[in-house]
This record gives structure tokens, sequence and C-alpha cells, in this order.
């Protein structure tokens, strides 16, 4: 069992972005990796409908997606793992699953509804100062972050993009 | 009549209404919604909802959507599961022109199967058909 790509996109599984992913990581299965997606029954019955063509496609929770990857079922594909949010990702960063590097597609965007207030810091994240928090951990945690829409886009380094929008220390939350 | 609501990524929407307008000269009843990268996704099935919404004096929604399986084309299809408009995809030139053609004249489940139709018709291989016309 590989897993060969753990991506953070909020849209999952959508059109030729995934295509191209599944493409470049030469994966074998999808799993989309949060509790939310796999609460939500239809939600589930779009991603079966829409799924891309000869691929195997699993909704789990962060928690179902840790036991089977330490199980048997998946050990001879090429995982190419998809979390709604940052927190996600996290979580299967702290299981110990060996990931080294999470790939960032698209997080949040301009909204009348949400709670809390987003800042945009490139044409698709747009990021909480928990999202940002999150990214810091799975820095620490040693693991890569690139920020990149599509494989052929240019790596955009999340360490670096952090630093020029907050500097080197956590944003200031005023409660200081 | 019945109204209609095209969806897609960015402004390939507006641009396709633009341009049937041009041809056909029809355009009320008719809204035009785009996702861009950094919109929402969450936001987007009550944004479908709400331009649906803002159509007047309507016997149905036929909502016209861009790309299968893209971002704009799932946010739909939960939109779908809670009204009861009709919604074709992979809309063409060809697809809309017959939707704002026929949506006096029809009811909402003719009108899709009708523009999907005109839809698939409208790809053909020229190249093929005119040599094929010309050695007869």
């Amino acid at each position: 069992m590989a897993i060969v790509l753990v991506r953070v996109d909020d849209r999952l599984i959508h059109g030729q972005i995934t295509t191209a992913w599944i493409a470049y990581s030469k994966a074998t299965r999808i799993v989309i990796a949060s509790d939310e997606v796999a609460n939500d029954s239809l939600q589930r019955t779009i991603i079966n409908l829409t799924r891309p063509p000869k691929i195997v496609v699993d909704v789990l929770t962060v928690d179902q997606t840790i036991e089977r990857a330490a199980s048997a079922t998946w050990e001879r594909d090429r995982v190419f793992i998809i979390c709604k949010h940052p927190g996600d990702a996290l979580n299967l960063v702290k299981a110990g699953l060996g990931i080294d590097e999470v790939n960032i597609g698209n997080v949040g965007g301009t909204t009348q509804h949400r709670t809390g207030v987003r800042k945009q810091i490139s044409k698709a994240i747009a990021v909480t100062e928990d999202d940002v928090r999150i990214f810091r951990e799975i820095l620490e945690a040693g693991v890569a972050l690139e920020a990149r829409l599509i494989p052929r886009d240019r790596r955009v380094d999340m360490a670096s993009l952090l630093v020029k929008k907050w500097g080197p220390r956590p944003p200031i939350t005023g409660k200081e | 009549m019945i109204g209609i609501v095209l969806v897609s990524h960015g402004d390939l929407g507006r641009e396709l209404l633009d341009t049937a307008r041009g041809i056909c000269g029809t355009d009320d009843q008719v809204i035009a919604l785009g996702l861009g990268p950094d919109d929402a996704i969450e936001d987007f099935p009550a944004r479908v909802r709400d331009a649906a919404a803002r159509l007047v004096d309507v016997d149905g929604v036929l909502v016209l959507v861009d790309l299968f399986g893209g971002s704009p084309a799932n946010a739909t299809l939960r939109c779908l599961a809670e009204t009861d408009y009709e919604c074709v995809s992979g809309v063409n030139l060809p697809m809309l022109l017959e939707a704002l053609t026929l949506r006096d004249h029809l009811g909402i489940r003719e009108l899709a199967v009708r523009a999907l139709r005109a839809g698939r018709r409208g790809i053909r291989d020229l190249g093929a058909a005119l040599r094929d016309e010309l050695t007869q």
C-alpha cells in the first residue's frame, strides 16, 4: 500500500483537475477522508454518480481511513487521499501514516455565509486563523506543504507563503 | 414559459448567453451564474437556487450546466435533489439556442430532452460530412 498523494481540496473530486492528479500519481484508488462528507448521504450519492472512470472511490471518515491504511485492504493500491479541510490532513499526518508531503488545492473562498474571517492568500486559497495554525502544525511535523491546482502548475511552497503573509510568527489575534 | 439558469465555470455561461442573444434576441427569464476559482463552493447550491428564484412567472426551471463532474455541476446536483428543476450538462450554443427557441411551447421535461438532443446533434465531423457530400 502506498499513499501516493494527499491533497486538501474542498471541491473534492472535480472533473479534469482530479483526472490530471490521478494520471500524475498513477493512483488506483481515491479515498475521500472527511467526517463531514462521510456523513452527508447526498454528497456520497453525487460522488458516486460523478466518479472518474476506472478508479475505485472510497468515502470514509478520518478514523476509518487511518484504520484501513493499517490493514491489508489497500495492499496493492496506490492511494490518493483527498481531504476536504486542512484539519483532516493534519489528523492523517498525526496518525503516523508516513505522509511526507501534502498538496493544497482549493481552500475556502469568499462567502456571505461563513463564520470567521478568511484571508485570500492565493487565487484558490482563503484561510482562517485556524487553517494557518493547522498548516504550521503540519509543517512542524516535518511534512512539506505545497500549493498547486493542477500538476503542471508551479509548486508554491506554503511555508514561504505563510511567512510572506504573516511573517515568521503566528498571526496576532488581538487577544495577546 | 420555462425559465433557464446557465451554470458554469467563470464567465462561460454569461458569454454563451450574450452570444445566443445576438442570434435570437430573446433574453428574459434567463440567468447566467459562474463559479470562480476564489468562490466558496459551499455557497454555490444556494446561489443556484437564488438565481432560479429570481425568474418570474415561469412554469419550471431548466438548468444548463457546462461540465459533468465539474464543481458547478456537482453543486447543481445538490439543488436537483431538493427541487424539481431539470438539468442538462455539456451546454453548448446549439443546446442553448434550442432551449431558448422552444421554451414557450414545451413542458419542462420535453424541453430538457429536446435541448439535450440539439446539443448532441450540433457536434459533427464536418470534414467527413463534406467529403461524403462531395464524393456523391
